[in-house]
């Protein structure tokens, strides 16, 4: 939900703001404008106002907006857009609003025969076909109020268990500044702005919330593309409280152009109890993953294998690779194994030449006091160790052996839980981000995917206590779910295979 | 991050004070209905950017004001949420939300224009919210008339689109209650100008309002037909017939067209300064079967008349007898202007169709007609073209005695 600041002139006609307004006020022109803040209000309305105007709640949004072309052009596709965000709004110690959004998005087409004239259906109207073209699912945002600035923050742990604290913000490309975001214009709760007065009750005792202010709540629930509302039916549950709300927008469009039909319906629960959930550095007691966490602390010997298994929640398809990373202070060798082999097997005493992967050589470059990386691939002379590039002539390097491994010493041992006797899984505020520590920094998962969507990181420690054995970890990529075990051995005692053919 | 206090409050209000420094409370629920009744409202407001030392030629100060009047529109039976902006227009929401206004058109009758932006409508209830409605008793302090920070920063945005932090904002009530500012101190926000990857400096934005309010002449109407009665100018439009000349000059012309109206016959010379056909130079010829005038082009190289499509006579000129004098005001002897109300729409239908492109979006600013012996002699108008204001003089003679130049001729 975030809103750009923009800056207007003095006199211009809009003020594009968060939370302002839907698109139409017919109480307005009807005459049925909200009453004055003298005129009496029910209790009623009062008692369901009280239930949701700055006091903590949840707001489950369930919107839709469907397109429809009418032109009877089966090349002509609608859209249908339907979104379930729910918000959580805070008023504890600190204000803040969280807000989880699904979207799923469709494809609108005409439904034709096979002559290619539109179907109509028994009232005479088109018809379509719904095609989902891509569905996403949102990525949970928290906003607390920075009292001090009033602008919108979020909180984090940062794998090394501090509190990190980012702005938003927005930015004017044509000045190149960002502008942190005022909090109240980011995380409204639309009932902040309703009076009791903006309730009124029908015939049959229902309460109806004025079309001006219905326009704005759909507005600050991210309901840009809803239609005018038309009615707006405040439900109440046994307590009084407000339980959901029923908007009703009617159809706009063109006669045979378009069509756009939208819904727009909110549940709330959790009155004056649900509160947005702050994070805090961890205090978890872990000495013997501490110290496993710095087994590496100056160490330039060690082994460093990589499982991986991968699946295809699509098709079914699974595959397998292993790499062993062969770590030397003057050279690290990583060593892709053949499917289904073991390191010790015959066809794994030789460099990989298979294709679908490549060994990989980080070599000490004592002259320029650098490291170089290596591939060994393919070329008109036959397989042979060429420099990899990063990009044109630019080759990869590395200033110093710390930036070839996994670097997990840079991980706070709190930030984890302990499960077992020698497991400790990583807490939630942390999973997302930890993943990539683990993972060599060169020829390694190197999926983007591992920061910020690890999914599973467990670690378990070797049973003398003083070093990390292995690290499950998961993530998922498109619709790829991937396993990736790191299994730590031989630290100080690893030898560069006799059978690795570089600089010869 | 520090903050920037910038009090400031109108004169009209210095007089004001705050009911509660002294232990006495308002009544805060008798504010908002006096807010729910109408106010007008003035709005100044100065946003001041101050970049790092290196770059201080950037530095920038911007400034922004609105008066307007928020109230209500009653046609007897309903009413309606309305404002007045600086310009006199009453904007309200049309059928779907969308806000429109209303204008004499030249004949004297209302036309309603949808407000929009870039081809999408305006809506009433972003572009034109009264603020004082989303704010309840709960958000003012009785004893002390302190302001929720929030709201304040609402009000703010709803009044000039612009989003900032406050850090204290108090009412200001006169002896009689009334509300007649809101003092509002501003934190400074501290924008960050990356000016190498992962660096920033501190770009600091400051921000200053002063917000006066006050209550009388706060009545909205809609726009209705004018009653004015002009005889002298209505005879003078009548006049003209089919019979004039017109020479049609502007600031941002940079030729004069001359329009010789000769009854069945219309020659529009492209250059009103020369006594000789010019290329381009159009000749409107009725035709009495098909009730439309016959068009051609003069072409100067090949010194002959090219045949064009018809045209009604008001796609070739406008129809001035036509016209509404109802919609004028006798300003001074001979002189007329507009009514406020037809400021709009009207001017733009005094101009011919051949700056058709170049008034394509063009907001009338008004109109004079000036009569000399009790015949119209000039009609000026102005516009506001895309923000450039463009003023056009017609000039009218030899009305009832127009005959074509001797050298325009068909051959």
């Amino acid at each position: 939900m975030k809103k750009s600041v923009l800056v207007l002139s003095a006199l211009a006609l809009f003020s594009l703001v968060g939370c302002g307004g839907g698109e139409g006020t017919s109480s307005i022109i009807s005459g049925s404008d909200s009453a004055s803040s003298s005129e009496t209000t029910s209790s009623k309305a009062q008692v369901a106002l009280a239930s949701l105007r700055k006091r903590g709640h949840t707001a489950v949004v369930r919107m839709e907006t469907t397109v429809y072309r009418l032109s009877g052009d089966p090349s002509e596709l609608g859209v249908r857009i339907q979104r379930v965000s729910t918000f959580k709004h805070s008023y504890d110690a600190v204000r803040a609003m969280s807000e989880e959004l699904d979207a799923y998005y469709y494809d609108v087409y005409l439904a034709t025969d096979s002559s290619g004239d539109p179907i109509l259906d028994e009232n005479g109207d088109y018809t379509f076909n719904f095609v989902a073209s891509h569905s996403s699912d949102g990525t949970p945002a928290t906003y607390f109020r920075d009292e001090e600035t009033g602008t919108a923050v979020t909180h984090e742990i940062d794998v090394d268990n501090t509190l990190d604290v980012t702005y938003m913000s927005d930015y004017d490309d044509s000045t190149g500044i960002y502008s942190p975001l005022n909090f109240d214009v980011v995380a409204r709760n639309p009932w902040d702005y309703i009076r009791a007065s903006d309730l009124t009750e029908d015939a049959e005792g229902v309460l109806h919330l004025d079309l001006e202010k219905a326009n704005f709540l759909v507005d600050c629930y991210g309901g840009s593309s809803i239609n005018w509302v038309s009615d707006a039916k405040v439900n109440l549950d046994d307590e009084g409280h407000i339980e959901s709300l029923d908007i009703v927008t009617p159809d706009i469009g063109e006669p045979g152009r378009y069509r756009r039909a939208t819904t727009f319906h909110v549940d709330y629960s959790g009155h004056g109890i649900d509160q947005v959930q702050d994070v805090a550095p961890y205090e978890n007691d872990n000495p013997e993953l501490e110290t496993a966490l710095a087994c590496l602390d100056g160490v330039t010997n060690f082994k460093y294998r990589r499982d991986m298994y991968v699946t295809d929640s699509l098709t079914g398809a699974i595959q397998t690779s292993a790499t062993i990373g062969y770590y030397n202070e003057d050279l690290v060798y990583y060593h892709h194994l053949y499917e289904g082999t073991e390191e010790n097997d015959e066809v794994n005493q030789e460099v990989y030449e298979a294709g679908d992967d490549y060994d990989y050589v980080v070599a000490y470059n004592e002259e320029e006091g650098i490291y170089y990386a290596y591939s060994y691939e393919w070329s008109t002379f036959g397989w042979s160790w060429g420099i990899v590039s990063l990009s044109g002539t630019q080759p990869y390097t590395f200033n110093d052996f710390s930036e070839i491994g996994p670097r997990f010493n840079m991980v706070d041992a709190a930030v984890f839980r302990k499960t077992g006797e020698k497991t400790y899984e990583a807490e939630e505020a942390v999973l997302a981000n930890v993943g990539t520590y683990f993972d060599n920094q060169f020829a390694g998962v190197h999926s983007e995917a591992l920061i910020g969507g690890t999914t599973k990181c467990i670690i378990t420690v070797n049973e003398a206590g003083d070093a990390i054995e292995k690290v499950e970890m998961a993530f998922n990529s498109s619709t790829w779910t991937y396993n990736v075990t790191f299994t730590l051995s031989d630290i100080n005692n690893t030898t560069i295979p006799s059978y690795l053919n570089f600089g010869e | 991050m520090s903050s920037s206090a910038v009090l400031l409050a109108a004169a009209s209000i210095t007089s004001g004070v705050y009911f509660g420094v002294h232990g006495d409370s308002v009544d805060v629920k008798a504010i908002l209905d006096q807010f729910d009744s109408g106010y007008h409202v003035s709005v100044t407001a100065s946003e001041t950017t101050t970049y790092p030392e290196s770059l201080s030629g950037l530095n920038n100060t911007r400034n922004y004001a609105i008066s307007q009047t928020y109230g209500w529109l009653s046609d007897g039976t309903s009413r309606a949420k309305a404002v007045k902006d600086a310009d006199g227009f009453i904007h309200y929401a049309g059928e779907d939300g969308a806000s429109v206004y209303d204008s004499l058109n030249a004949y004297n009758e209302v036309e309603t224009f949808v407000e929009d932006y870039y081809g999408m409508d305006v809506l009433y209830s972003e572009a034109y919210r009264e603020p004082w409605a989303y704010i309840d008793t709960d958000d003012i302090n009785g004893e002390t008339l302190e302001l929720d920070r929030t709201k304040a920063s609402f009000l703010i945005e709803s009044y000039l689109g612009i989003s900032r932090a406050v850090e204290e904002a108090h009412l200001v009530v006169d002896n009689n209650g009334l509300v007649t500012g809101v003092e509002i101190s501003f934190l400074d926000r501290y924008d960050g100008l990356e000016v190498e990857t992962g660096v920033f400096d501190d770009v600091i934005s400051s921000f200053s309002a002063s917000i006066s309010y006050s209550y009388s002449d706060i009545a909205l109407d809609y726009v209705k037909e004018s009653t004015n009665s002009n005889p002298e100018l209505e005879t003078a439009f009548t006049s003209l017939g089919n019979n004039y000349t017109m020479v049609v000059s502007g600031n941002q012309f940079t030729s004069n067209l001359a329009y010789y109206v000769a009854g069945n016959s219309i020659y529009v010379s492209l250059d009103a300064s020369l006594n000789a056909l010019s290329d381009g130079d159009m000749l409107y010829e009725y035709n009495e079967a098909s009730g439309r005038y016959n068009s051609y082009t003069y072409s100067l190289s090949s010194d002959t008349w090219m045949r064009g499509s018809s045209s009604a006579l008001s796609d070739i000129i406008p129809e001035f007898s036509t016209f509404s004098t109802a919609i004028y005001y006798e300003e001074s002897a001979g002189i007329y202007a507009l009514v406020d109300d037809a400021i709009y729409s009207a001017p733009l239908a005094y101009i011919p169709a051949y700056y058709d492109a170049i008034f394509d979006d063009a907001i009338g600013q008004g109109a004079y007609a000036t009569l000399a012996n009790g015949a119209l002699s000039s009609l000026a108008t102005s516009f506001s073209v895309s923000g450039i204001a463009v003023n056009v003089t017609e000039s009218f003679s030899s009305i009832g005695e127009t005959t074509l130049p001797s050298y325009v001729s068909r051959g």
